[in-house]
């Protein structure tokens, strides 16, 4: 009963505005009173530092420090008109563009809401004259940026990997394959859009052309080598990898290109703090929450209920997708990593499920509950950094919704293209 | 004051990177005195804990906390008024409790004097990150609660153009 009324308030809190950390540590706070009276209070700073002092998640900042850098200097605008300069010319060559611009920025930046910002400004006016719809550019740049959570580094996936102890150069080999289907499937979206509009394609550079902006993104470029060829390579743990992509960064905002300055940086670090430590707080109050729920032996009576329904795999998992989607169009990425996976990934692993199939599942979920109505975070983000109402972003999203979750229901059950990378390299 | 917790997180940041890249650099080039920095990464996790406490007082007065405020919003001015209260109480509330749970464990690891492995520091000043950052989150909260809007205010000018 008493469980039911913390759930209760705390989804009142979500829904009346309370701040996500208020929202997690209270009804902690509040079970520890309730459940566990005779525990020590020090159990409650305990958790709370245990879920930031933890090796694995000093990728993080480092990688949220990096993509900061780089969407503020001009490596972002580099790797754009690169590829460019190769496929820009091609039938929906400017639609394609903007995919694979997003996947490769995606190789050097974990976060989408950052590669929306990031490219958003550098695709939108070229969509806008190749002669896509304003609804469709702005659904393109929101959802292509998905690619960024999928394809390595990612954010998410180092949270899930803290969570369930699963390898993250594991999730990191299944993201990259999970990532490449969804660009792919997002560029048959563009193709069938650019036959509908007839949308023009972009001018042929000559190979001069084109060698120059291969020559003007090769330091861009070396920051996903160093990144994806350190890590699987041995060289380099993830986050080794992320600070080296940090100072790698500044290395070439600062000292190759010269587009960044001392003062930027010290502001530029400032500002990541800020959102490191925005992350990290859920983190925290997450790891707290975490534990009152593992006492209270919920994952169990939730196993319990999935043999009783007599549910197998196949079943499990389409229960899975259709809570994290419902959960996703509410509750913001790590909120839903922190609340669901604790609960979720015990069940999971007792029906034989692979801990990498369904780490990447959950990401793909929270990649669709980033571009869904009415809180997609993605969809926000497009419409301030492009001054564009949200509801012309959300007019256009639906596509890209329908064949997200056709790329969802295929990653699900096909968990062989999520796991065939990770056992091939490791 | 404003500046001083603004120039910490920012110096830890540059930092953190800086000293976890030249840990890589010195394993690579010269593995016989990779041992001798082997404190480098534990020193890194502290400045973590500093960036991510000292961190909170700031991203909520800029609105950076994650909420999800679109219902509140809605709301007619007198009514939202007072729920924004009621988030602002239960957020001093939960602040100056955990800070306070969080000066006990403090003031506890620095009497029995547990020293970190690698870095030889007592973990107080680890814990002591915890109570700094709540009561500086605490404080916000409290400079929060006669505004009308305030951090409100902030974040909508964040996403909204």
């Amino acid at each position: 009963m008493l469980v039911v009324l913390l759930c209760v308030l705390a989804f009142a809190m979500l829904a009346l505005g309370f701040e996500m950390l208020l929202v997690m540590g209270l009804p902690a706070v509040l079970a520890k009173a309730a459940f566990q009276p005779g525990m020590p209070d020090v159990i409650i700073p305990q958790k709370i530092m245990s879920g930031v002092n933890v090796g694995t998640l000093l990728a993080i900042p480092f990688f949220i420090f990096a993509a900061e850098l780089m969407a503020h200097g001009v490596i972002a605008k580099r790797l754009t008109a690169m590829v460019r300069a190769l496929v820009g010319h091609t039938p929906g060559g400017i639609g394609h563009t903007t995919v694979a611009s997003c996947m490769a920025f995606g190789a050097v930046c974990g976060s989408a809401p950052a590669t929306v910002a990031a490219l958003g400004r550098l695709c939108h006016p070229e969509l806008a004259r190749a002669g896509y719809s304003e609804k469709f550019s702005l659904g393109l740049i929101a959802s292509s940026a998905e690619c960024a959570l999928l394809i390595p580094p990612s954010i998410t996936m180092i949270i899930y990997g803290w969570i369930t102890g699963t390898s993250i150069a594991a999730l990191f080999a299944g993201g990259l394959m999970v990532g490449v289907v969804l660009g792919v499937a997002f560029m048959g979206l563009v193709q069938w859009e650019t036959w509908r509009v007839a949308a023009r394609r972009g001018d042929k550079p000559g190979p001069g052309e084109r060698l120059a902006a291969v020559q003007a993104g090769a330091w861009a470029l070396g920051l996903p080598l160093v990144i994806l060829g350190g890590i699987y390579s041995g060289i380099f743990t993830a986050t080794e990898a992320a600070a080296v992509a940090v100072v790698y960064a500044v290395l070439v905002e600062m000292v190759v290109y010269r587009a960044i300055g001392v003062r930027e940086l010290v502001r530029i670090a400032e500002s990541s703090a800020v959102t490191v430590s925005a992350i990290f707080v859920l983190l925290a109050m997450g790891a707290l929450l975490s534990h009152f729920v593992v006492l209270a032996d919920l994952p169990r009576i939730v196993l319990d209920f999935v043999r009783e329904l007599n549910m197998n795999w196949v079943m499990f998992l389409l229960f899975v997708n259709v809570l994290l989607f419902a959960a996703g169009m509410f509750i913001d990425p790590n909120s839903i990593l922190l609340l669901f996976v604790p609960t979720l990934y015990p069940v999971a692993t007792a029906l034989g499920i692979d801990p990498v199939h369904f780490g990447l599942l959950v990401t793909l979920n929270i990649c669709i509950g980033m571009i869904t109505p009415p809180f997609g975070l993605d969809l926000f983000v497009a419409a301030s950094t492009l001054n564009r109402p949200v509801e012309t972003v959300i007019g256009g999203i639906w596509r890209f919704v329908l064949v997200n979750i056709a790329v969802l229901a295929l990653i699900t059950y096909v968990p062989a293209i999520s796991t065939a990378l990770p056992k091939l390299l490791l | 004051m404003r500046w001083i917790e603004r120039g910490a997180v920012a110096a830890l940041m540059i930092a953190m990177a800086l000293a976890y890249a030249f840990n890589v650099v010195v394993r690579e080039l010269a593995p016989a005195h990779a041992s001798s920095f082997a404190w480098i990464e534990e020193a890194c996790l502290f400045a973590l804990a500093w960036v991510v406490f000292l961190g909170l007082g700031l991203a909520l007065e800029r609105g950076r906390h994650i909420a999800m405020t679109s219902l509140l919003e809605r709301f007619a001015p007198r009514l939202r008024r007072a729920v924004k209260l009621a988030v602002d109480l239960a957020g001093v509330l939960l602040s100056l409790y955990i800070a306070k749970l969080g000066l006990d464990i403090t003031l506890f690891v620095v009497r029995s004097g547990q020293l970190s492995p690698t870095l030889d520091a007592s973990m107080g000043w680890l814990y002591a990150a915890m109570p700094a950052g709540f009561v500086l989150l605490a404080l916000r909260y409290v400079l929060e609660l006669p505004a009308a809007r305030g951090r409100l205010a902030a974040r909508a000018a964040r996403l909204e153009h």
